[in-house]
């Protein structure tokens, strides 16, 4: 399975402060720290662990369709980045499962 | 109870904001060089040696001959060598008051005022905090400590911990060779080559208790290059504060709320240098600019 078919979560322990548009994650235990720019700050805002990778890139895209070619990809290398900092966790999508006759 | 004004003989007391570590020492030698190194350190009233925030530092005479530091009654370090043991108790008195205070934020950094105006210089270990803020005060900056600064980010205040400043030859290339300082004695050579420089020797009348945080530097030592100056966003700035809290687990979210609003307040700056004494002048250039005072615009000073 793809990354635009994943459904990134934020990493609840960490906290969060928002400083003109940019964000700083704290995690209380690990004491790791990450700094987002204004457009990863956006694209975590949009990781709700029910959206999946391919809507963030689409929600973002409609809101700067002048850069929708290269947004898709720029989206999926924002959640790979914030993935690998521990910021969020990527999450399959639910399985339809075997169907019982 | 430490007495106020104790002979050179007597124990005493050091304060930071709300740590008090009490010092004593029956190796005289060892007590008077300690008391001496932290003169501007001392606090400014009695105290007896126990409470919240308050360490006992004491070296005692082992049975053997040698020397043994106790930190509340436990042995921390045994030595016979009188710089080990003056180093090791600088060592716990820096740690022990930085972790004692529970409300201010206490950042790992250096801090120099020029009149009523602060620069925290918040450099990683290695960065030359120290060379800079011997080099501020050649500059006419005045020291408030080359390693602890304790900051109220609600009044944009700091204060200093004016302990010795700690030149380390490893860092190389930083001209700390035409410094005009000397070295105390050679018991305050430490053993890893640490040079522990009064800053009076410095310039006298150069330690001053605080300031206000009219800007931040983080230094980087870059070799072969010219002083490059670079503003910051509040979050980036954020973002190389939080390393640089030495209580953070004191604080409420590990000092993120302080530390987001100091870098709210302040503006900020990354610093590459190779030559510590042509960052003094920027210093003196980002106190001065209007940019220090309003952080209203993200282009750098002209360099």
């Amino acid at each position: 399975m793809g990354l635009a078919e994943q459904r990134p979560r934020p990493v609840e322990e960490y906290e969060i402060e928002i400083l003109d548009d940019e964000a700083v994650l704290l995690h209380p235990v690990r004491s790791s720290i990450v700094h987002l720019n204004r457009s990863a700050t956006i694209v975590y805002r949009l990781c709700d662990g029910e959206r999946t990778v391919a809507d963030i890139a689409s929600l973002v895209a409609a809101a700067y369709p002048t850069a929708a070619d290269d947004i898709r990809g720029d989206v999926e290398r924002t959640i790979d980045s914030l993935a690998r900092a521990g910021a969020v966790t990527l999450q399959q999508p639910p399985s339809n499962g075997p169907v019982e006759s | 109870m430490v007495p106020l004004n104790p002979s050179p003989d007597s124990p005493f007391a050091v304060t930071f904001g709300e740590g008090t570590v009490v010092i004593d020492s029956e190796d005289l030698d060892v007590l008077r060089e300690i008391r001496y190194l932290l003169r501007h350190c001392r606090s400014p009233v009695d105290h007896d040696g126990v409470g919240t925030g308050v360490t006992s530092l004491a070296v005692r005479m082992s049975e053997d001959g040698g020397r043994i530091i106790t930190k509340d009654g436990q042995i921390i370090l045994r030595s016979s060598s009188a710089a080990a043991l003056i180093e090791r108790i600088l060592y716990e008195t820096t740690v022990n008051l930085a972790r004692a205070n529970r409300s201010s934020l206490v950042l790992h950094a250096a801090g120099v005022a020029l009149g009523t105006a602060g620069v925290a210089l918040c450099g990683e270990s290695g960065a030359g905090k120290s060379t800079l803020a011997a080099r501020s005060i050649l500059g006419g900056f005045n020291l408030l400590s080359d390693e602890l600064i304790l900051v109220d980010p609600s009044l944009g205040t700091m204060s200093g911990f004016p302990r010795p400043l700690v030149l380390k030859d490893v860092v190389a290339g930083l001209g700390t060779d035409n410094l005009p300082v000397q070295i105390q004695s050679p018991a305050v050579i430490g053993e890893v080559g640490n040079s522990y420089v009064d800053p009076e020797q410095i310039r006298s009348g150069c330690v001053q208790p605080g300031a206000e945080v009219a800007v931040l530097v983080f230094p980087r030592y870059s070799p072969n290059s010219n002083p490059v100056i670079q503003r910051l966003s509040p979050a980036a700035a954020a973002f190389r504060l939080l390393p640089r809290v030495v209580n953070a687990p004191n604080l409420p979210r590990r000092g993120l709320d302080a530390v987001t609003a100091l870098a709210k307040r302040v503006p900020a700056y990354a610093a590459a240098y190779s030559d510590a004494s042509l960052i003094v002048p920027v210093l003196h250039q980002l106190v001065d600019s209007p940019l220090a005072a309003r952080h209203t615009s993200h282009r750098p000073p002209r360099v």
